[in-house]
Parts: C-alpha cells; sequence; structure tokens
C-alpha cells in the first residue's frame, strides 16, 4: 500500500463520521483512528493522531458527535458511589494510565464505599483512551471513568 | 458430616465431663465399636479427642479445625464450608481467587499466618500469632451499590459477639473495633461488581486475642488491645470464632429479610462518636464536624459549619 492511498484512506475518515477504519491489502494492515494514541501494530504503516493539540488555536476536530457515540460503547462506568483510587495504596504505581495496553481481567483502579473496596476490572481487551476521573475524587453510580477501545 | 459425627462432636464440645462411649452408643443407637469407629474418623479430620479410660470422651476444644468448628455453628450458610490454613498470604485473597474458581456462598478461610494481611488502601494488617484472621465469601443478588452496607454489617456482628467479652467495645465509622480508643479488630471488605451485579463480597477481619509477648510492632501508628488483656480471663478460640460466624450468618439473614434498617439501628447505638465531634481525613484534607447521623447507604452525615456533608471513604477520627 502506498502513501497516496493512505492519503485516500485518511481523507475518508476525515470527511465521514468513521472514527476508525482498518483496510487490509495482501499482508498489509493499516487502521487509521481519528482517537489519539490509538493502538497500532507496530511493524505496520499507520497513522496516528498527534496526541497533543497544537498551541494555536486549531479548528474543532470534525464529527465530535459520533466521536461521542464510540466512546459510550466502550465505558467503563462506576457500579456503585465511592471514591475512585488509580492505585492500590498511595505510595503505589498506579494500575494504569492512559495509552496503556489492559487484558481482559486486569485491574483498572478501584472503588471504596464504607472500606467495601471494589476493584473494577477490564472486561476486554484493549487501549485506555481515556481515565475520565482523577485520583481520590468521588465518584457517582453510572459514572463514565474509563474509556477503553478495544483490541480486535 | 455424617450425622453420628456432628452428633458426638456437639455432645463432647458443650460437655464439660468425659461423656462415655455406653452414653454415645445409646444415644446414636450405635454399638461402642459404631461410636469408637467415628471417634477415629473425627480425629483423623482433626478434632483431638481424648479418651480417658473409665471415665469417657473429652474433646480438646483448643484444635481450631474445620469439624470442631463447625459443631458450634448453627446451621446457616455462613460456615457451610471452612478452610483452616496453616498459611497464607491473606484470606481475602484466598476467598476472592476461590470465588474466581465458582465456590459458593458461605465459604469461610481461617489463616493461622498471614504473611500480607491487609487494611484500607493497601496498608499492612500485622497478623501475630495469637490473633483471628478469617474471611467469609458471599454471593448476595443485591445491587452493587448497596453492597458496602455489608461493612457495616460485618461491624454490628462482630461487636455482638465479641461485646460479650469486650462489653465496652465500639464501633469506629464505618467498621473499625475499638476499645476505649485502642483498636482491637479491623475489618475490610472487598467486592467484584459490575453495573447492576456482584459477582463476589468478601469479609475479611482480624482480631488481636493476645498482646505479642516480644511486643506490638513498632510501625502500628495508632493505639492497640487485645481481648485477653480486655476481658481478663481465658477464651476457647473456637467459641469465639463460632460466636462470630453465628452473628455474622444471622445478621446477614436479617439484612436479606428485613433490608438494611435493624443493621443501621445496631451500627448507630454501638458507634463510638455518634453525636459527637469528629474530624475525617479524605486522603488530602481534614473535614471537622458533628456525627450526625448514618445515611441510608452507609455514609456518614457530617454536620459542617458549611452545611452537611456525606463521608463515603476516609479515616475518621475521634476529638
Amino acid at each position: 500500500m502506498d502513501i497516496a492511498q493512505i492519503r485516500k484512506l485518511i481523507k475518508l475518515v476525515q470527511s465521514s463520521d468513521l472514527t476508525e477504519i482498518e483496510v487490509t491489502e495482501g499482508d498489509q494492515t493499516v487502521r487509521i483512528s481519528r482517537q489519539s494514541q490509538a493502538a497500532a501494530a507496530p511493524a505496520q504503516q499507520t497513522y496516528i493522531a498527534p496526541p497533543t493539540q497544537p498551541a494555536a488555536p486549531s479548528p474543532t476536530p470534525a464529527a465530535p458527535a459520533a466521536a461521542e457515540k464510540s466512546e459510550s460503547e466502550h465505558t467503563v462506568k462506576s457500579p456503585m458511589v465511592g471514591t475512585f483510587y488509580r492505585a492500590p495504596s498511595p505510595d503505589a504505581e498506579n494500575f494504569v494510565s492512559e495509552g496503556k495496553k489492559v487484558k481482559k481481567g486486569d485491574v483498572l483502579c478501584i472503588i471504596e464505599a464504607m472500606k467495601m473496596m471494589n476493584e473494577i476490572e477490564a472486561e476486554y481487551d484493549g487501549v485506555i483512551e481515556a481515565i475520565l476521573t482523577e485520583n481520590g475524587t468521588p465518584v457517582e453510580y453510572g459514572q463514565p471513568i474509563f474509556i477503553i477501545t478495544p483490541l480486535a | 458430616m455424617h450425622a453420628a459425627r456432628e452428633h458426638i462432636l456437639k455432645r463432647l464440645s458443650s460437655s464439660h465431663e468425659p461423656v462415655s462411649g455406653d452414653v454415645l452408643a445409646a444415644e446414636l443407637h450405635l454399638s461402642r465399636a459404631g461410636v469408637w469407629k467415628h471417634i477415629q474418623s473425627l480425629r483423623q479430620q482433626g478434632a483431638e479427642i481424648i479418651a480417658r479410660s473409665g471415665q469417657g470422651y473429652v474433646l480438646n476444644a483448643e484444635v481450631f479445625s474445620a469439624c470442631t468448628l463447625k459443631a458450634h455453628l448453627h446451621s446457616g450458610v455462613i460456615g457451610r464450608d471452612i478452610r483452616i490454613l496453616d498459611e497464607t498470604d491473606s484470606t481475602n485473597r484466598q476467598a476472592m481467587l476461590e470465588a474466581e474458581q465458582g465456590a459458593s456462598e458461605g465459604l469461610v478461610i481461617f489463616a493461622r499466618h498471614q504473611s500480607a494481611g491487609r487494611g484500607r488502601l493497601g496498608r499492612t494488617w500485622h497478623t501475630l500469632p495469637e490473633a483471628l484472621a478469617c474471611s467469609v465469601l458471599l454471593r448476595p443478588s443485591l445491587p452493587p451499590e448497596k453492597v458496602p452496607q455489608l461493612s457495616l454489617l460485618t461491624a454490628v456482628a462482630l461487636h455482638e459477639a465479641l461485646s460479650a467479652l469486650a462489653p465496652e467495645l465500639r464501633i469506629k465509622w464505618p467498621n473499625d473495633m475499638l476499645h476505649h480508643g485502642a483498636k482491637l479488630a479491623g475489618i475490610l471488605t472487598e467486592m467484584r461488581a459490575e453495573p447492576g451485579q456482584v459477582h463476589a463480597v468478601v469479609l475479611g477481619f482480624g482480631i488481636n486475642l493476645y498482646a505479642p509477648a516480644d511486643g506490638w510492632p513498632a510501625d502500628i501508628r495508632q493505639p492497640v488491645t487485645d481481648l485477653a488483656s480486655i476481658s481478663g480471663t481465658s477464651f476457647s478460640r473456637i467459641e469465639l470464632a463460632a460466636s462470630i460466624l453465628n452473628a455474622l450468618d444471622s445478621w446477614y439473614r436479617r439484612y436479606l429479610e428485613e433490608g438494611f434498617a435493624p443493621v443501621h439501628k445496631a451500627w448507630w447505638q454501638a458507634h463510638a462518636a455518634s453525636g459527637q465531634s469528629v474530624r475525617v481525613h479524605d486522603g488530602k484534607h481534614y473535614i471537622e464536624g458533628i456525627a450526625s447521623a448514618l445515611d441510608e447507604d452507609g455514609a456518614m452525615l457530617l454536620q459542617t459549619p458549611s452545611g452537611t456533608q456525606r463521608i463515603v471513604a476516609g479515616d475518621l477520627e475521634l476529638m
């Protein structure tokens, strides 16, 4: 697959509601994703949206509605009211961070209420797209706390 | 367990005198040899039954085995399956592992030694040689948001069972057990759930039974105490464990039937700081106020100058 073809695919994604497209041609696979730091097989050519926003004001990214829709499908929600912790103890490393791959069953966070500790686990293999709440802050029932893009 | 063996254990553990083989044989409609066979099989399961010649059988109640403990339990859910481990990292962890492998509600795990006992937020819980470390597995069909109430229920059950030996025991929100401000027991509860569905709940507790001979570990930063120092009497470890499991079982059953209200009432009455000035550290700040009420879900309601604050997680200190 040549650069021209990849450019066409990028334009296709930009001009549509798609957030991600994956094309396989022979033994080459290209995945174009609108979300930052989307996972891609490392040895393959891939366009990754720049993770940092330009300092100068830039036009609003296209199709935010579509992005939100895809996010809600891959959102991890809090099963209860409680306090959200990103690490097992204040001195320990965070369970996960943005851009990291997780496997099904990996612990994502702890939610505590009344000294009942609820370890929330990943329900599928994926990439942590976003962590939507701060360590040590309250979460409500059903509040989105992570966006995890599934790995195909 | 075999009904005859259960009868023998109950009979021996409730009697202060040796019970003769003849009496047991008559009660069970068995021959003396038949009774002896059951005694042998109980011994193989870990019960220390001593035969005193000319008097009868005596059970050494201080052998902490699953079958002697079971003989003291009411027939409920909690304790249907009892495992006693010589050594483990953490009974809570073991109970959760068992849960993942499909263990049913009511599994109880005790450990004689716990190498990585845990408290809140990864804090170490020192399990001393003379301590009781235990975890109970439940699988309630409750919405996950109700499950934290079981954390307070555990405190109410422990308070009820331990009060026989420590009448002045108080609960500190949400579930610490304090005697004159010193910690006698700690509770750590854990759950696995997704929105709408609870997979497993583990109620873990550790109780200091005797003060360590070589002193308390130096890194314990709060006042601690032990049951023997408080009660000033000797007690049976088996009977204590049984009374806790029985209390947990009956409170749990009552909770499933009647909801949180009875637990709420018992908890508030046993709480050290009801209506008193407290401060809560939420990991970042102190919040000061009057512990004015316990909310419906078990949260502490603090009356502060800026209004009522709901506390869901944090360390509460009496002032």
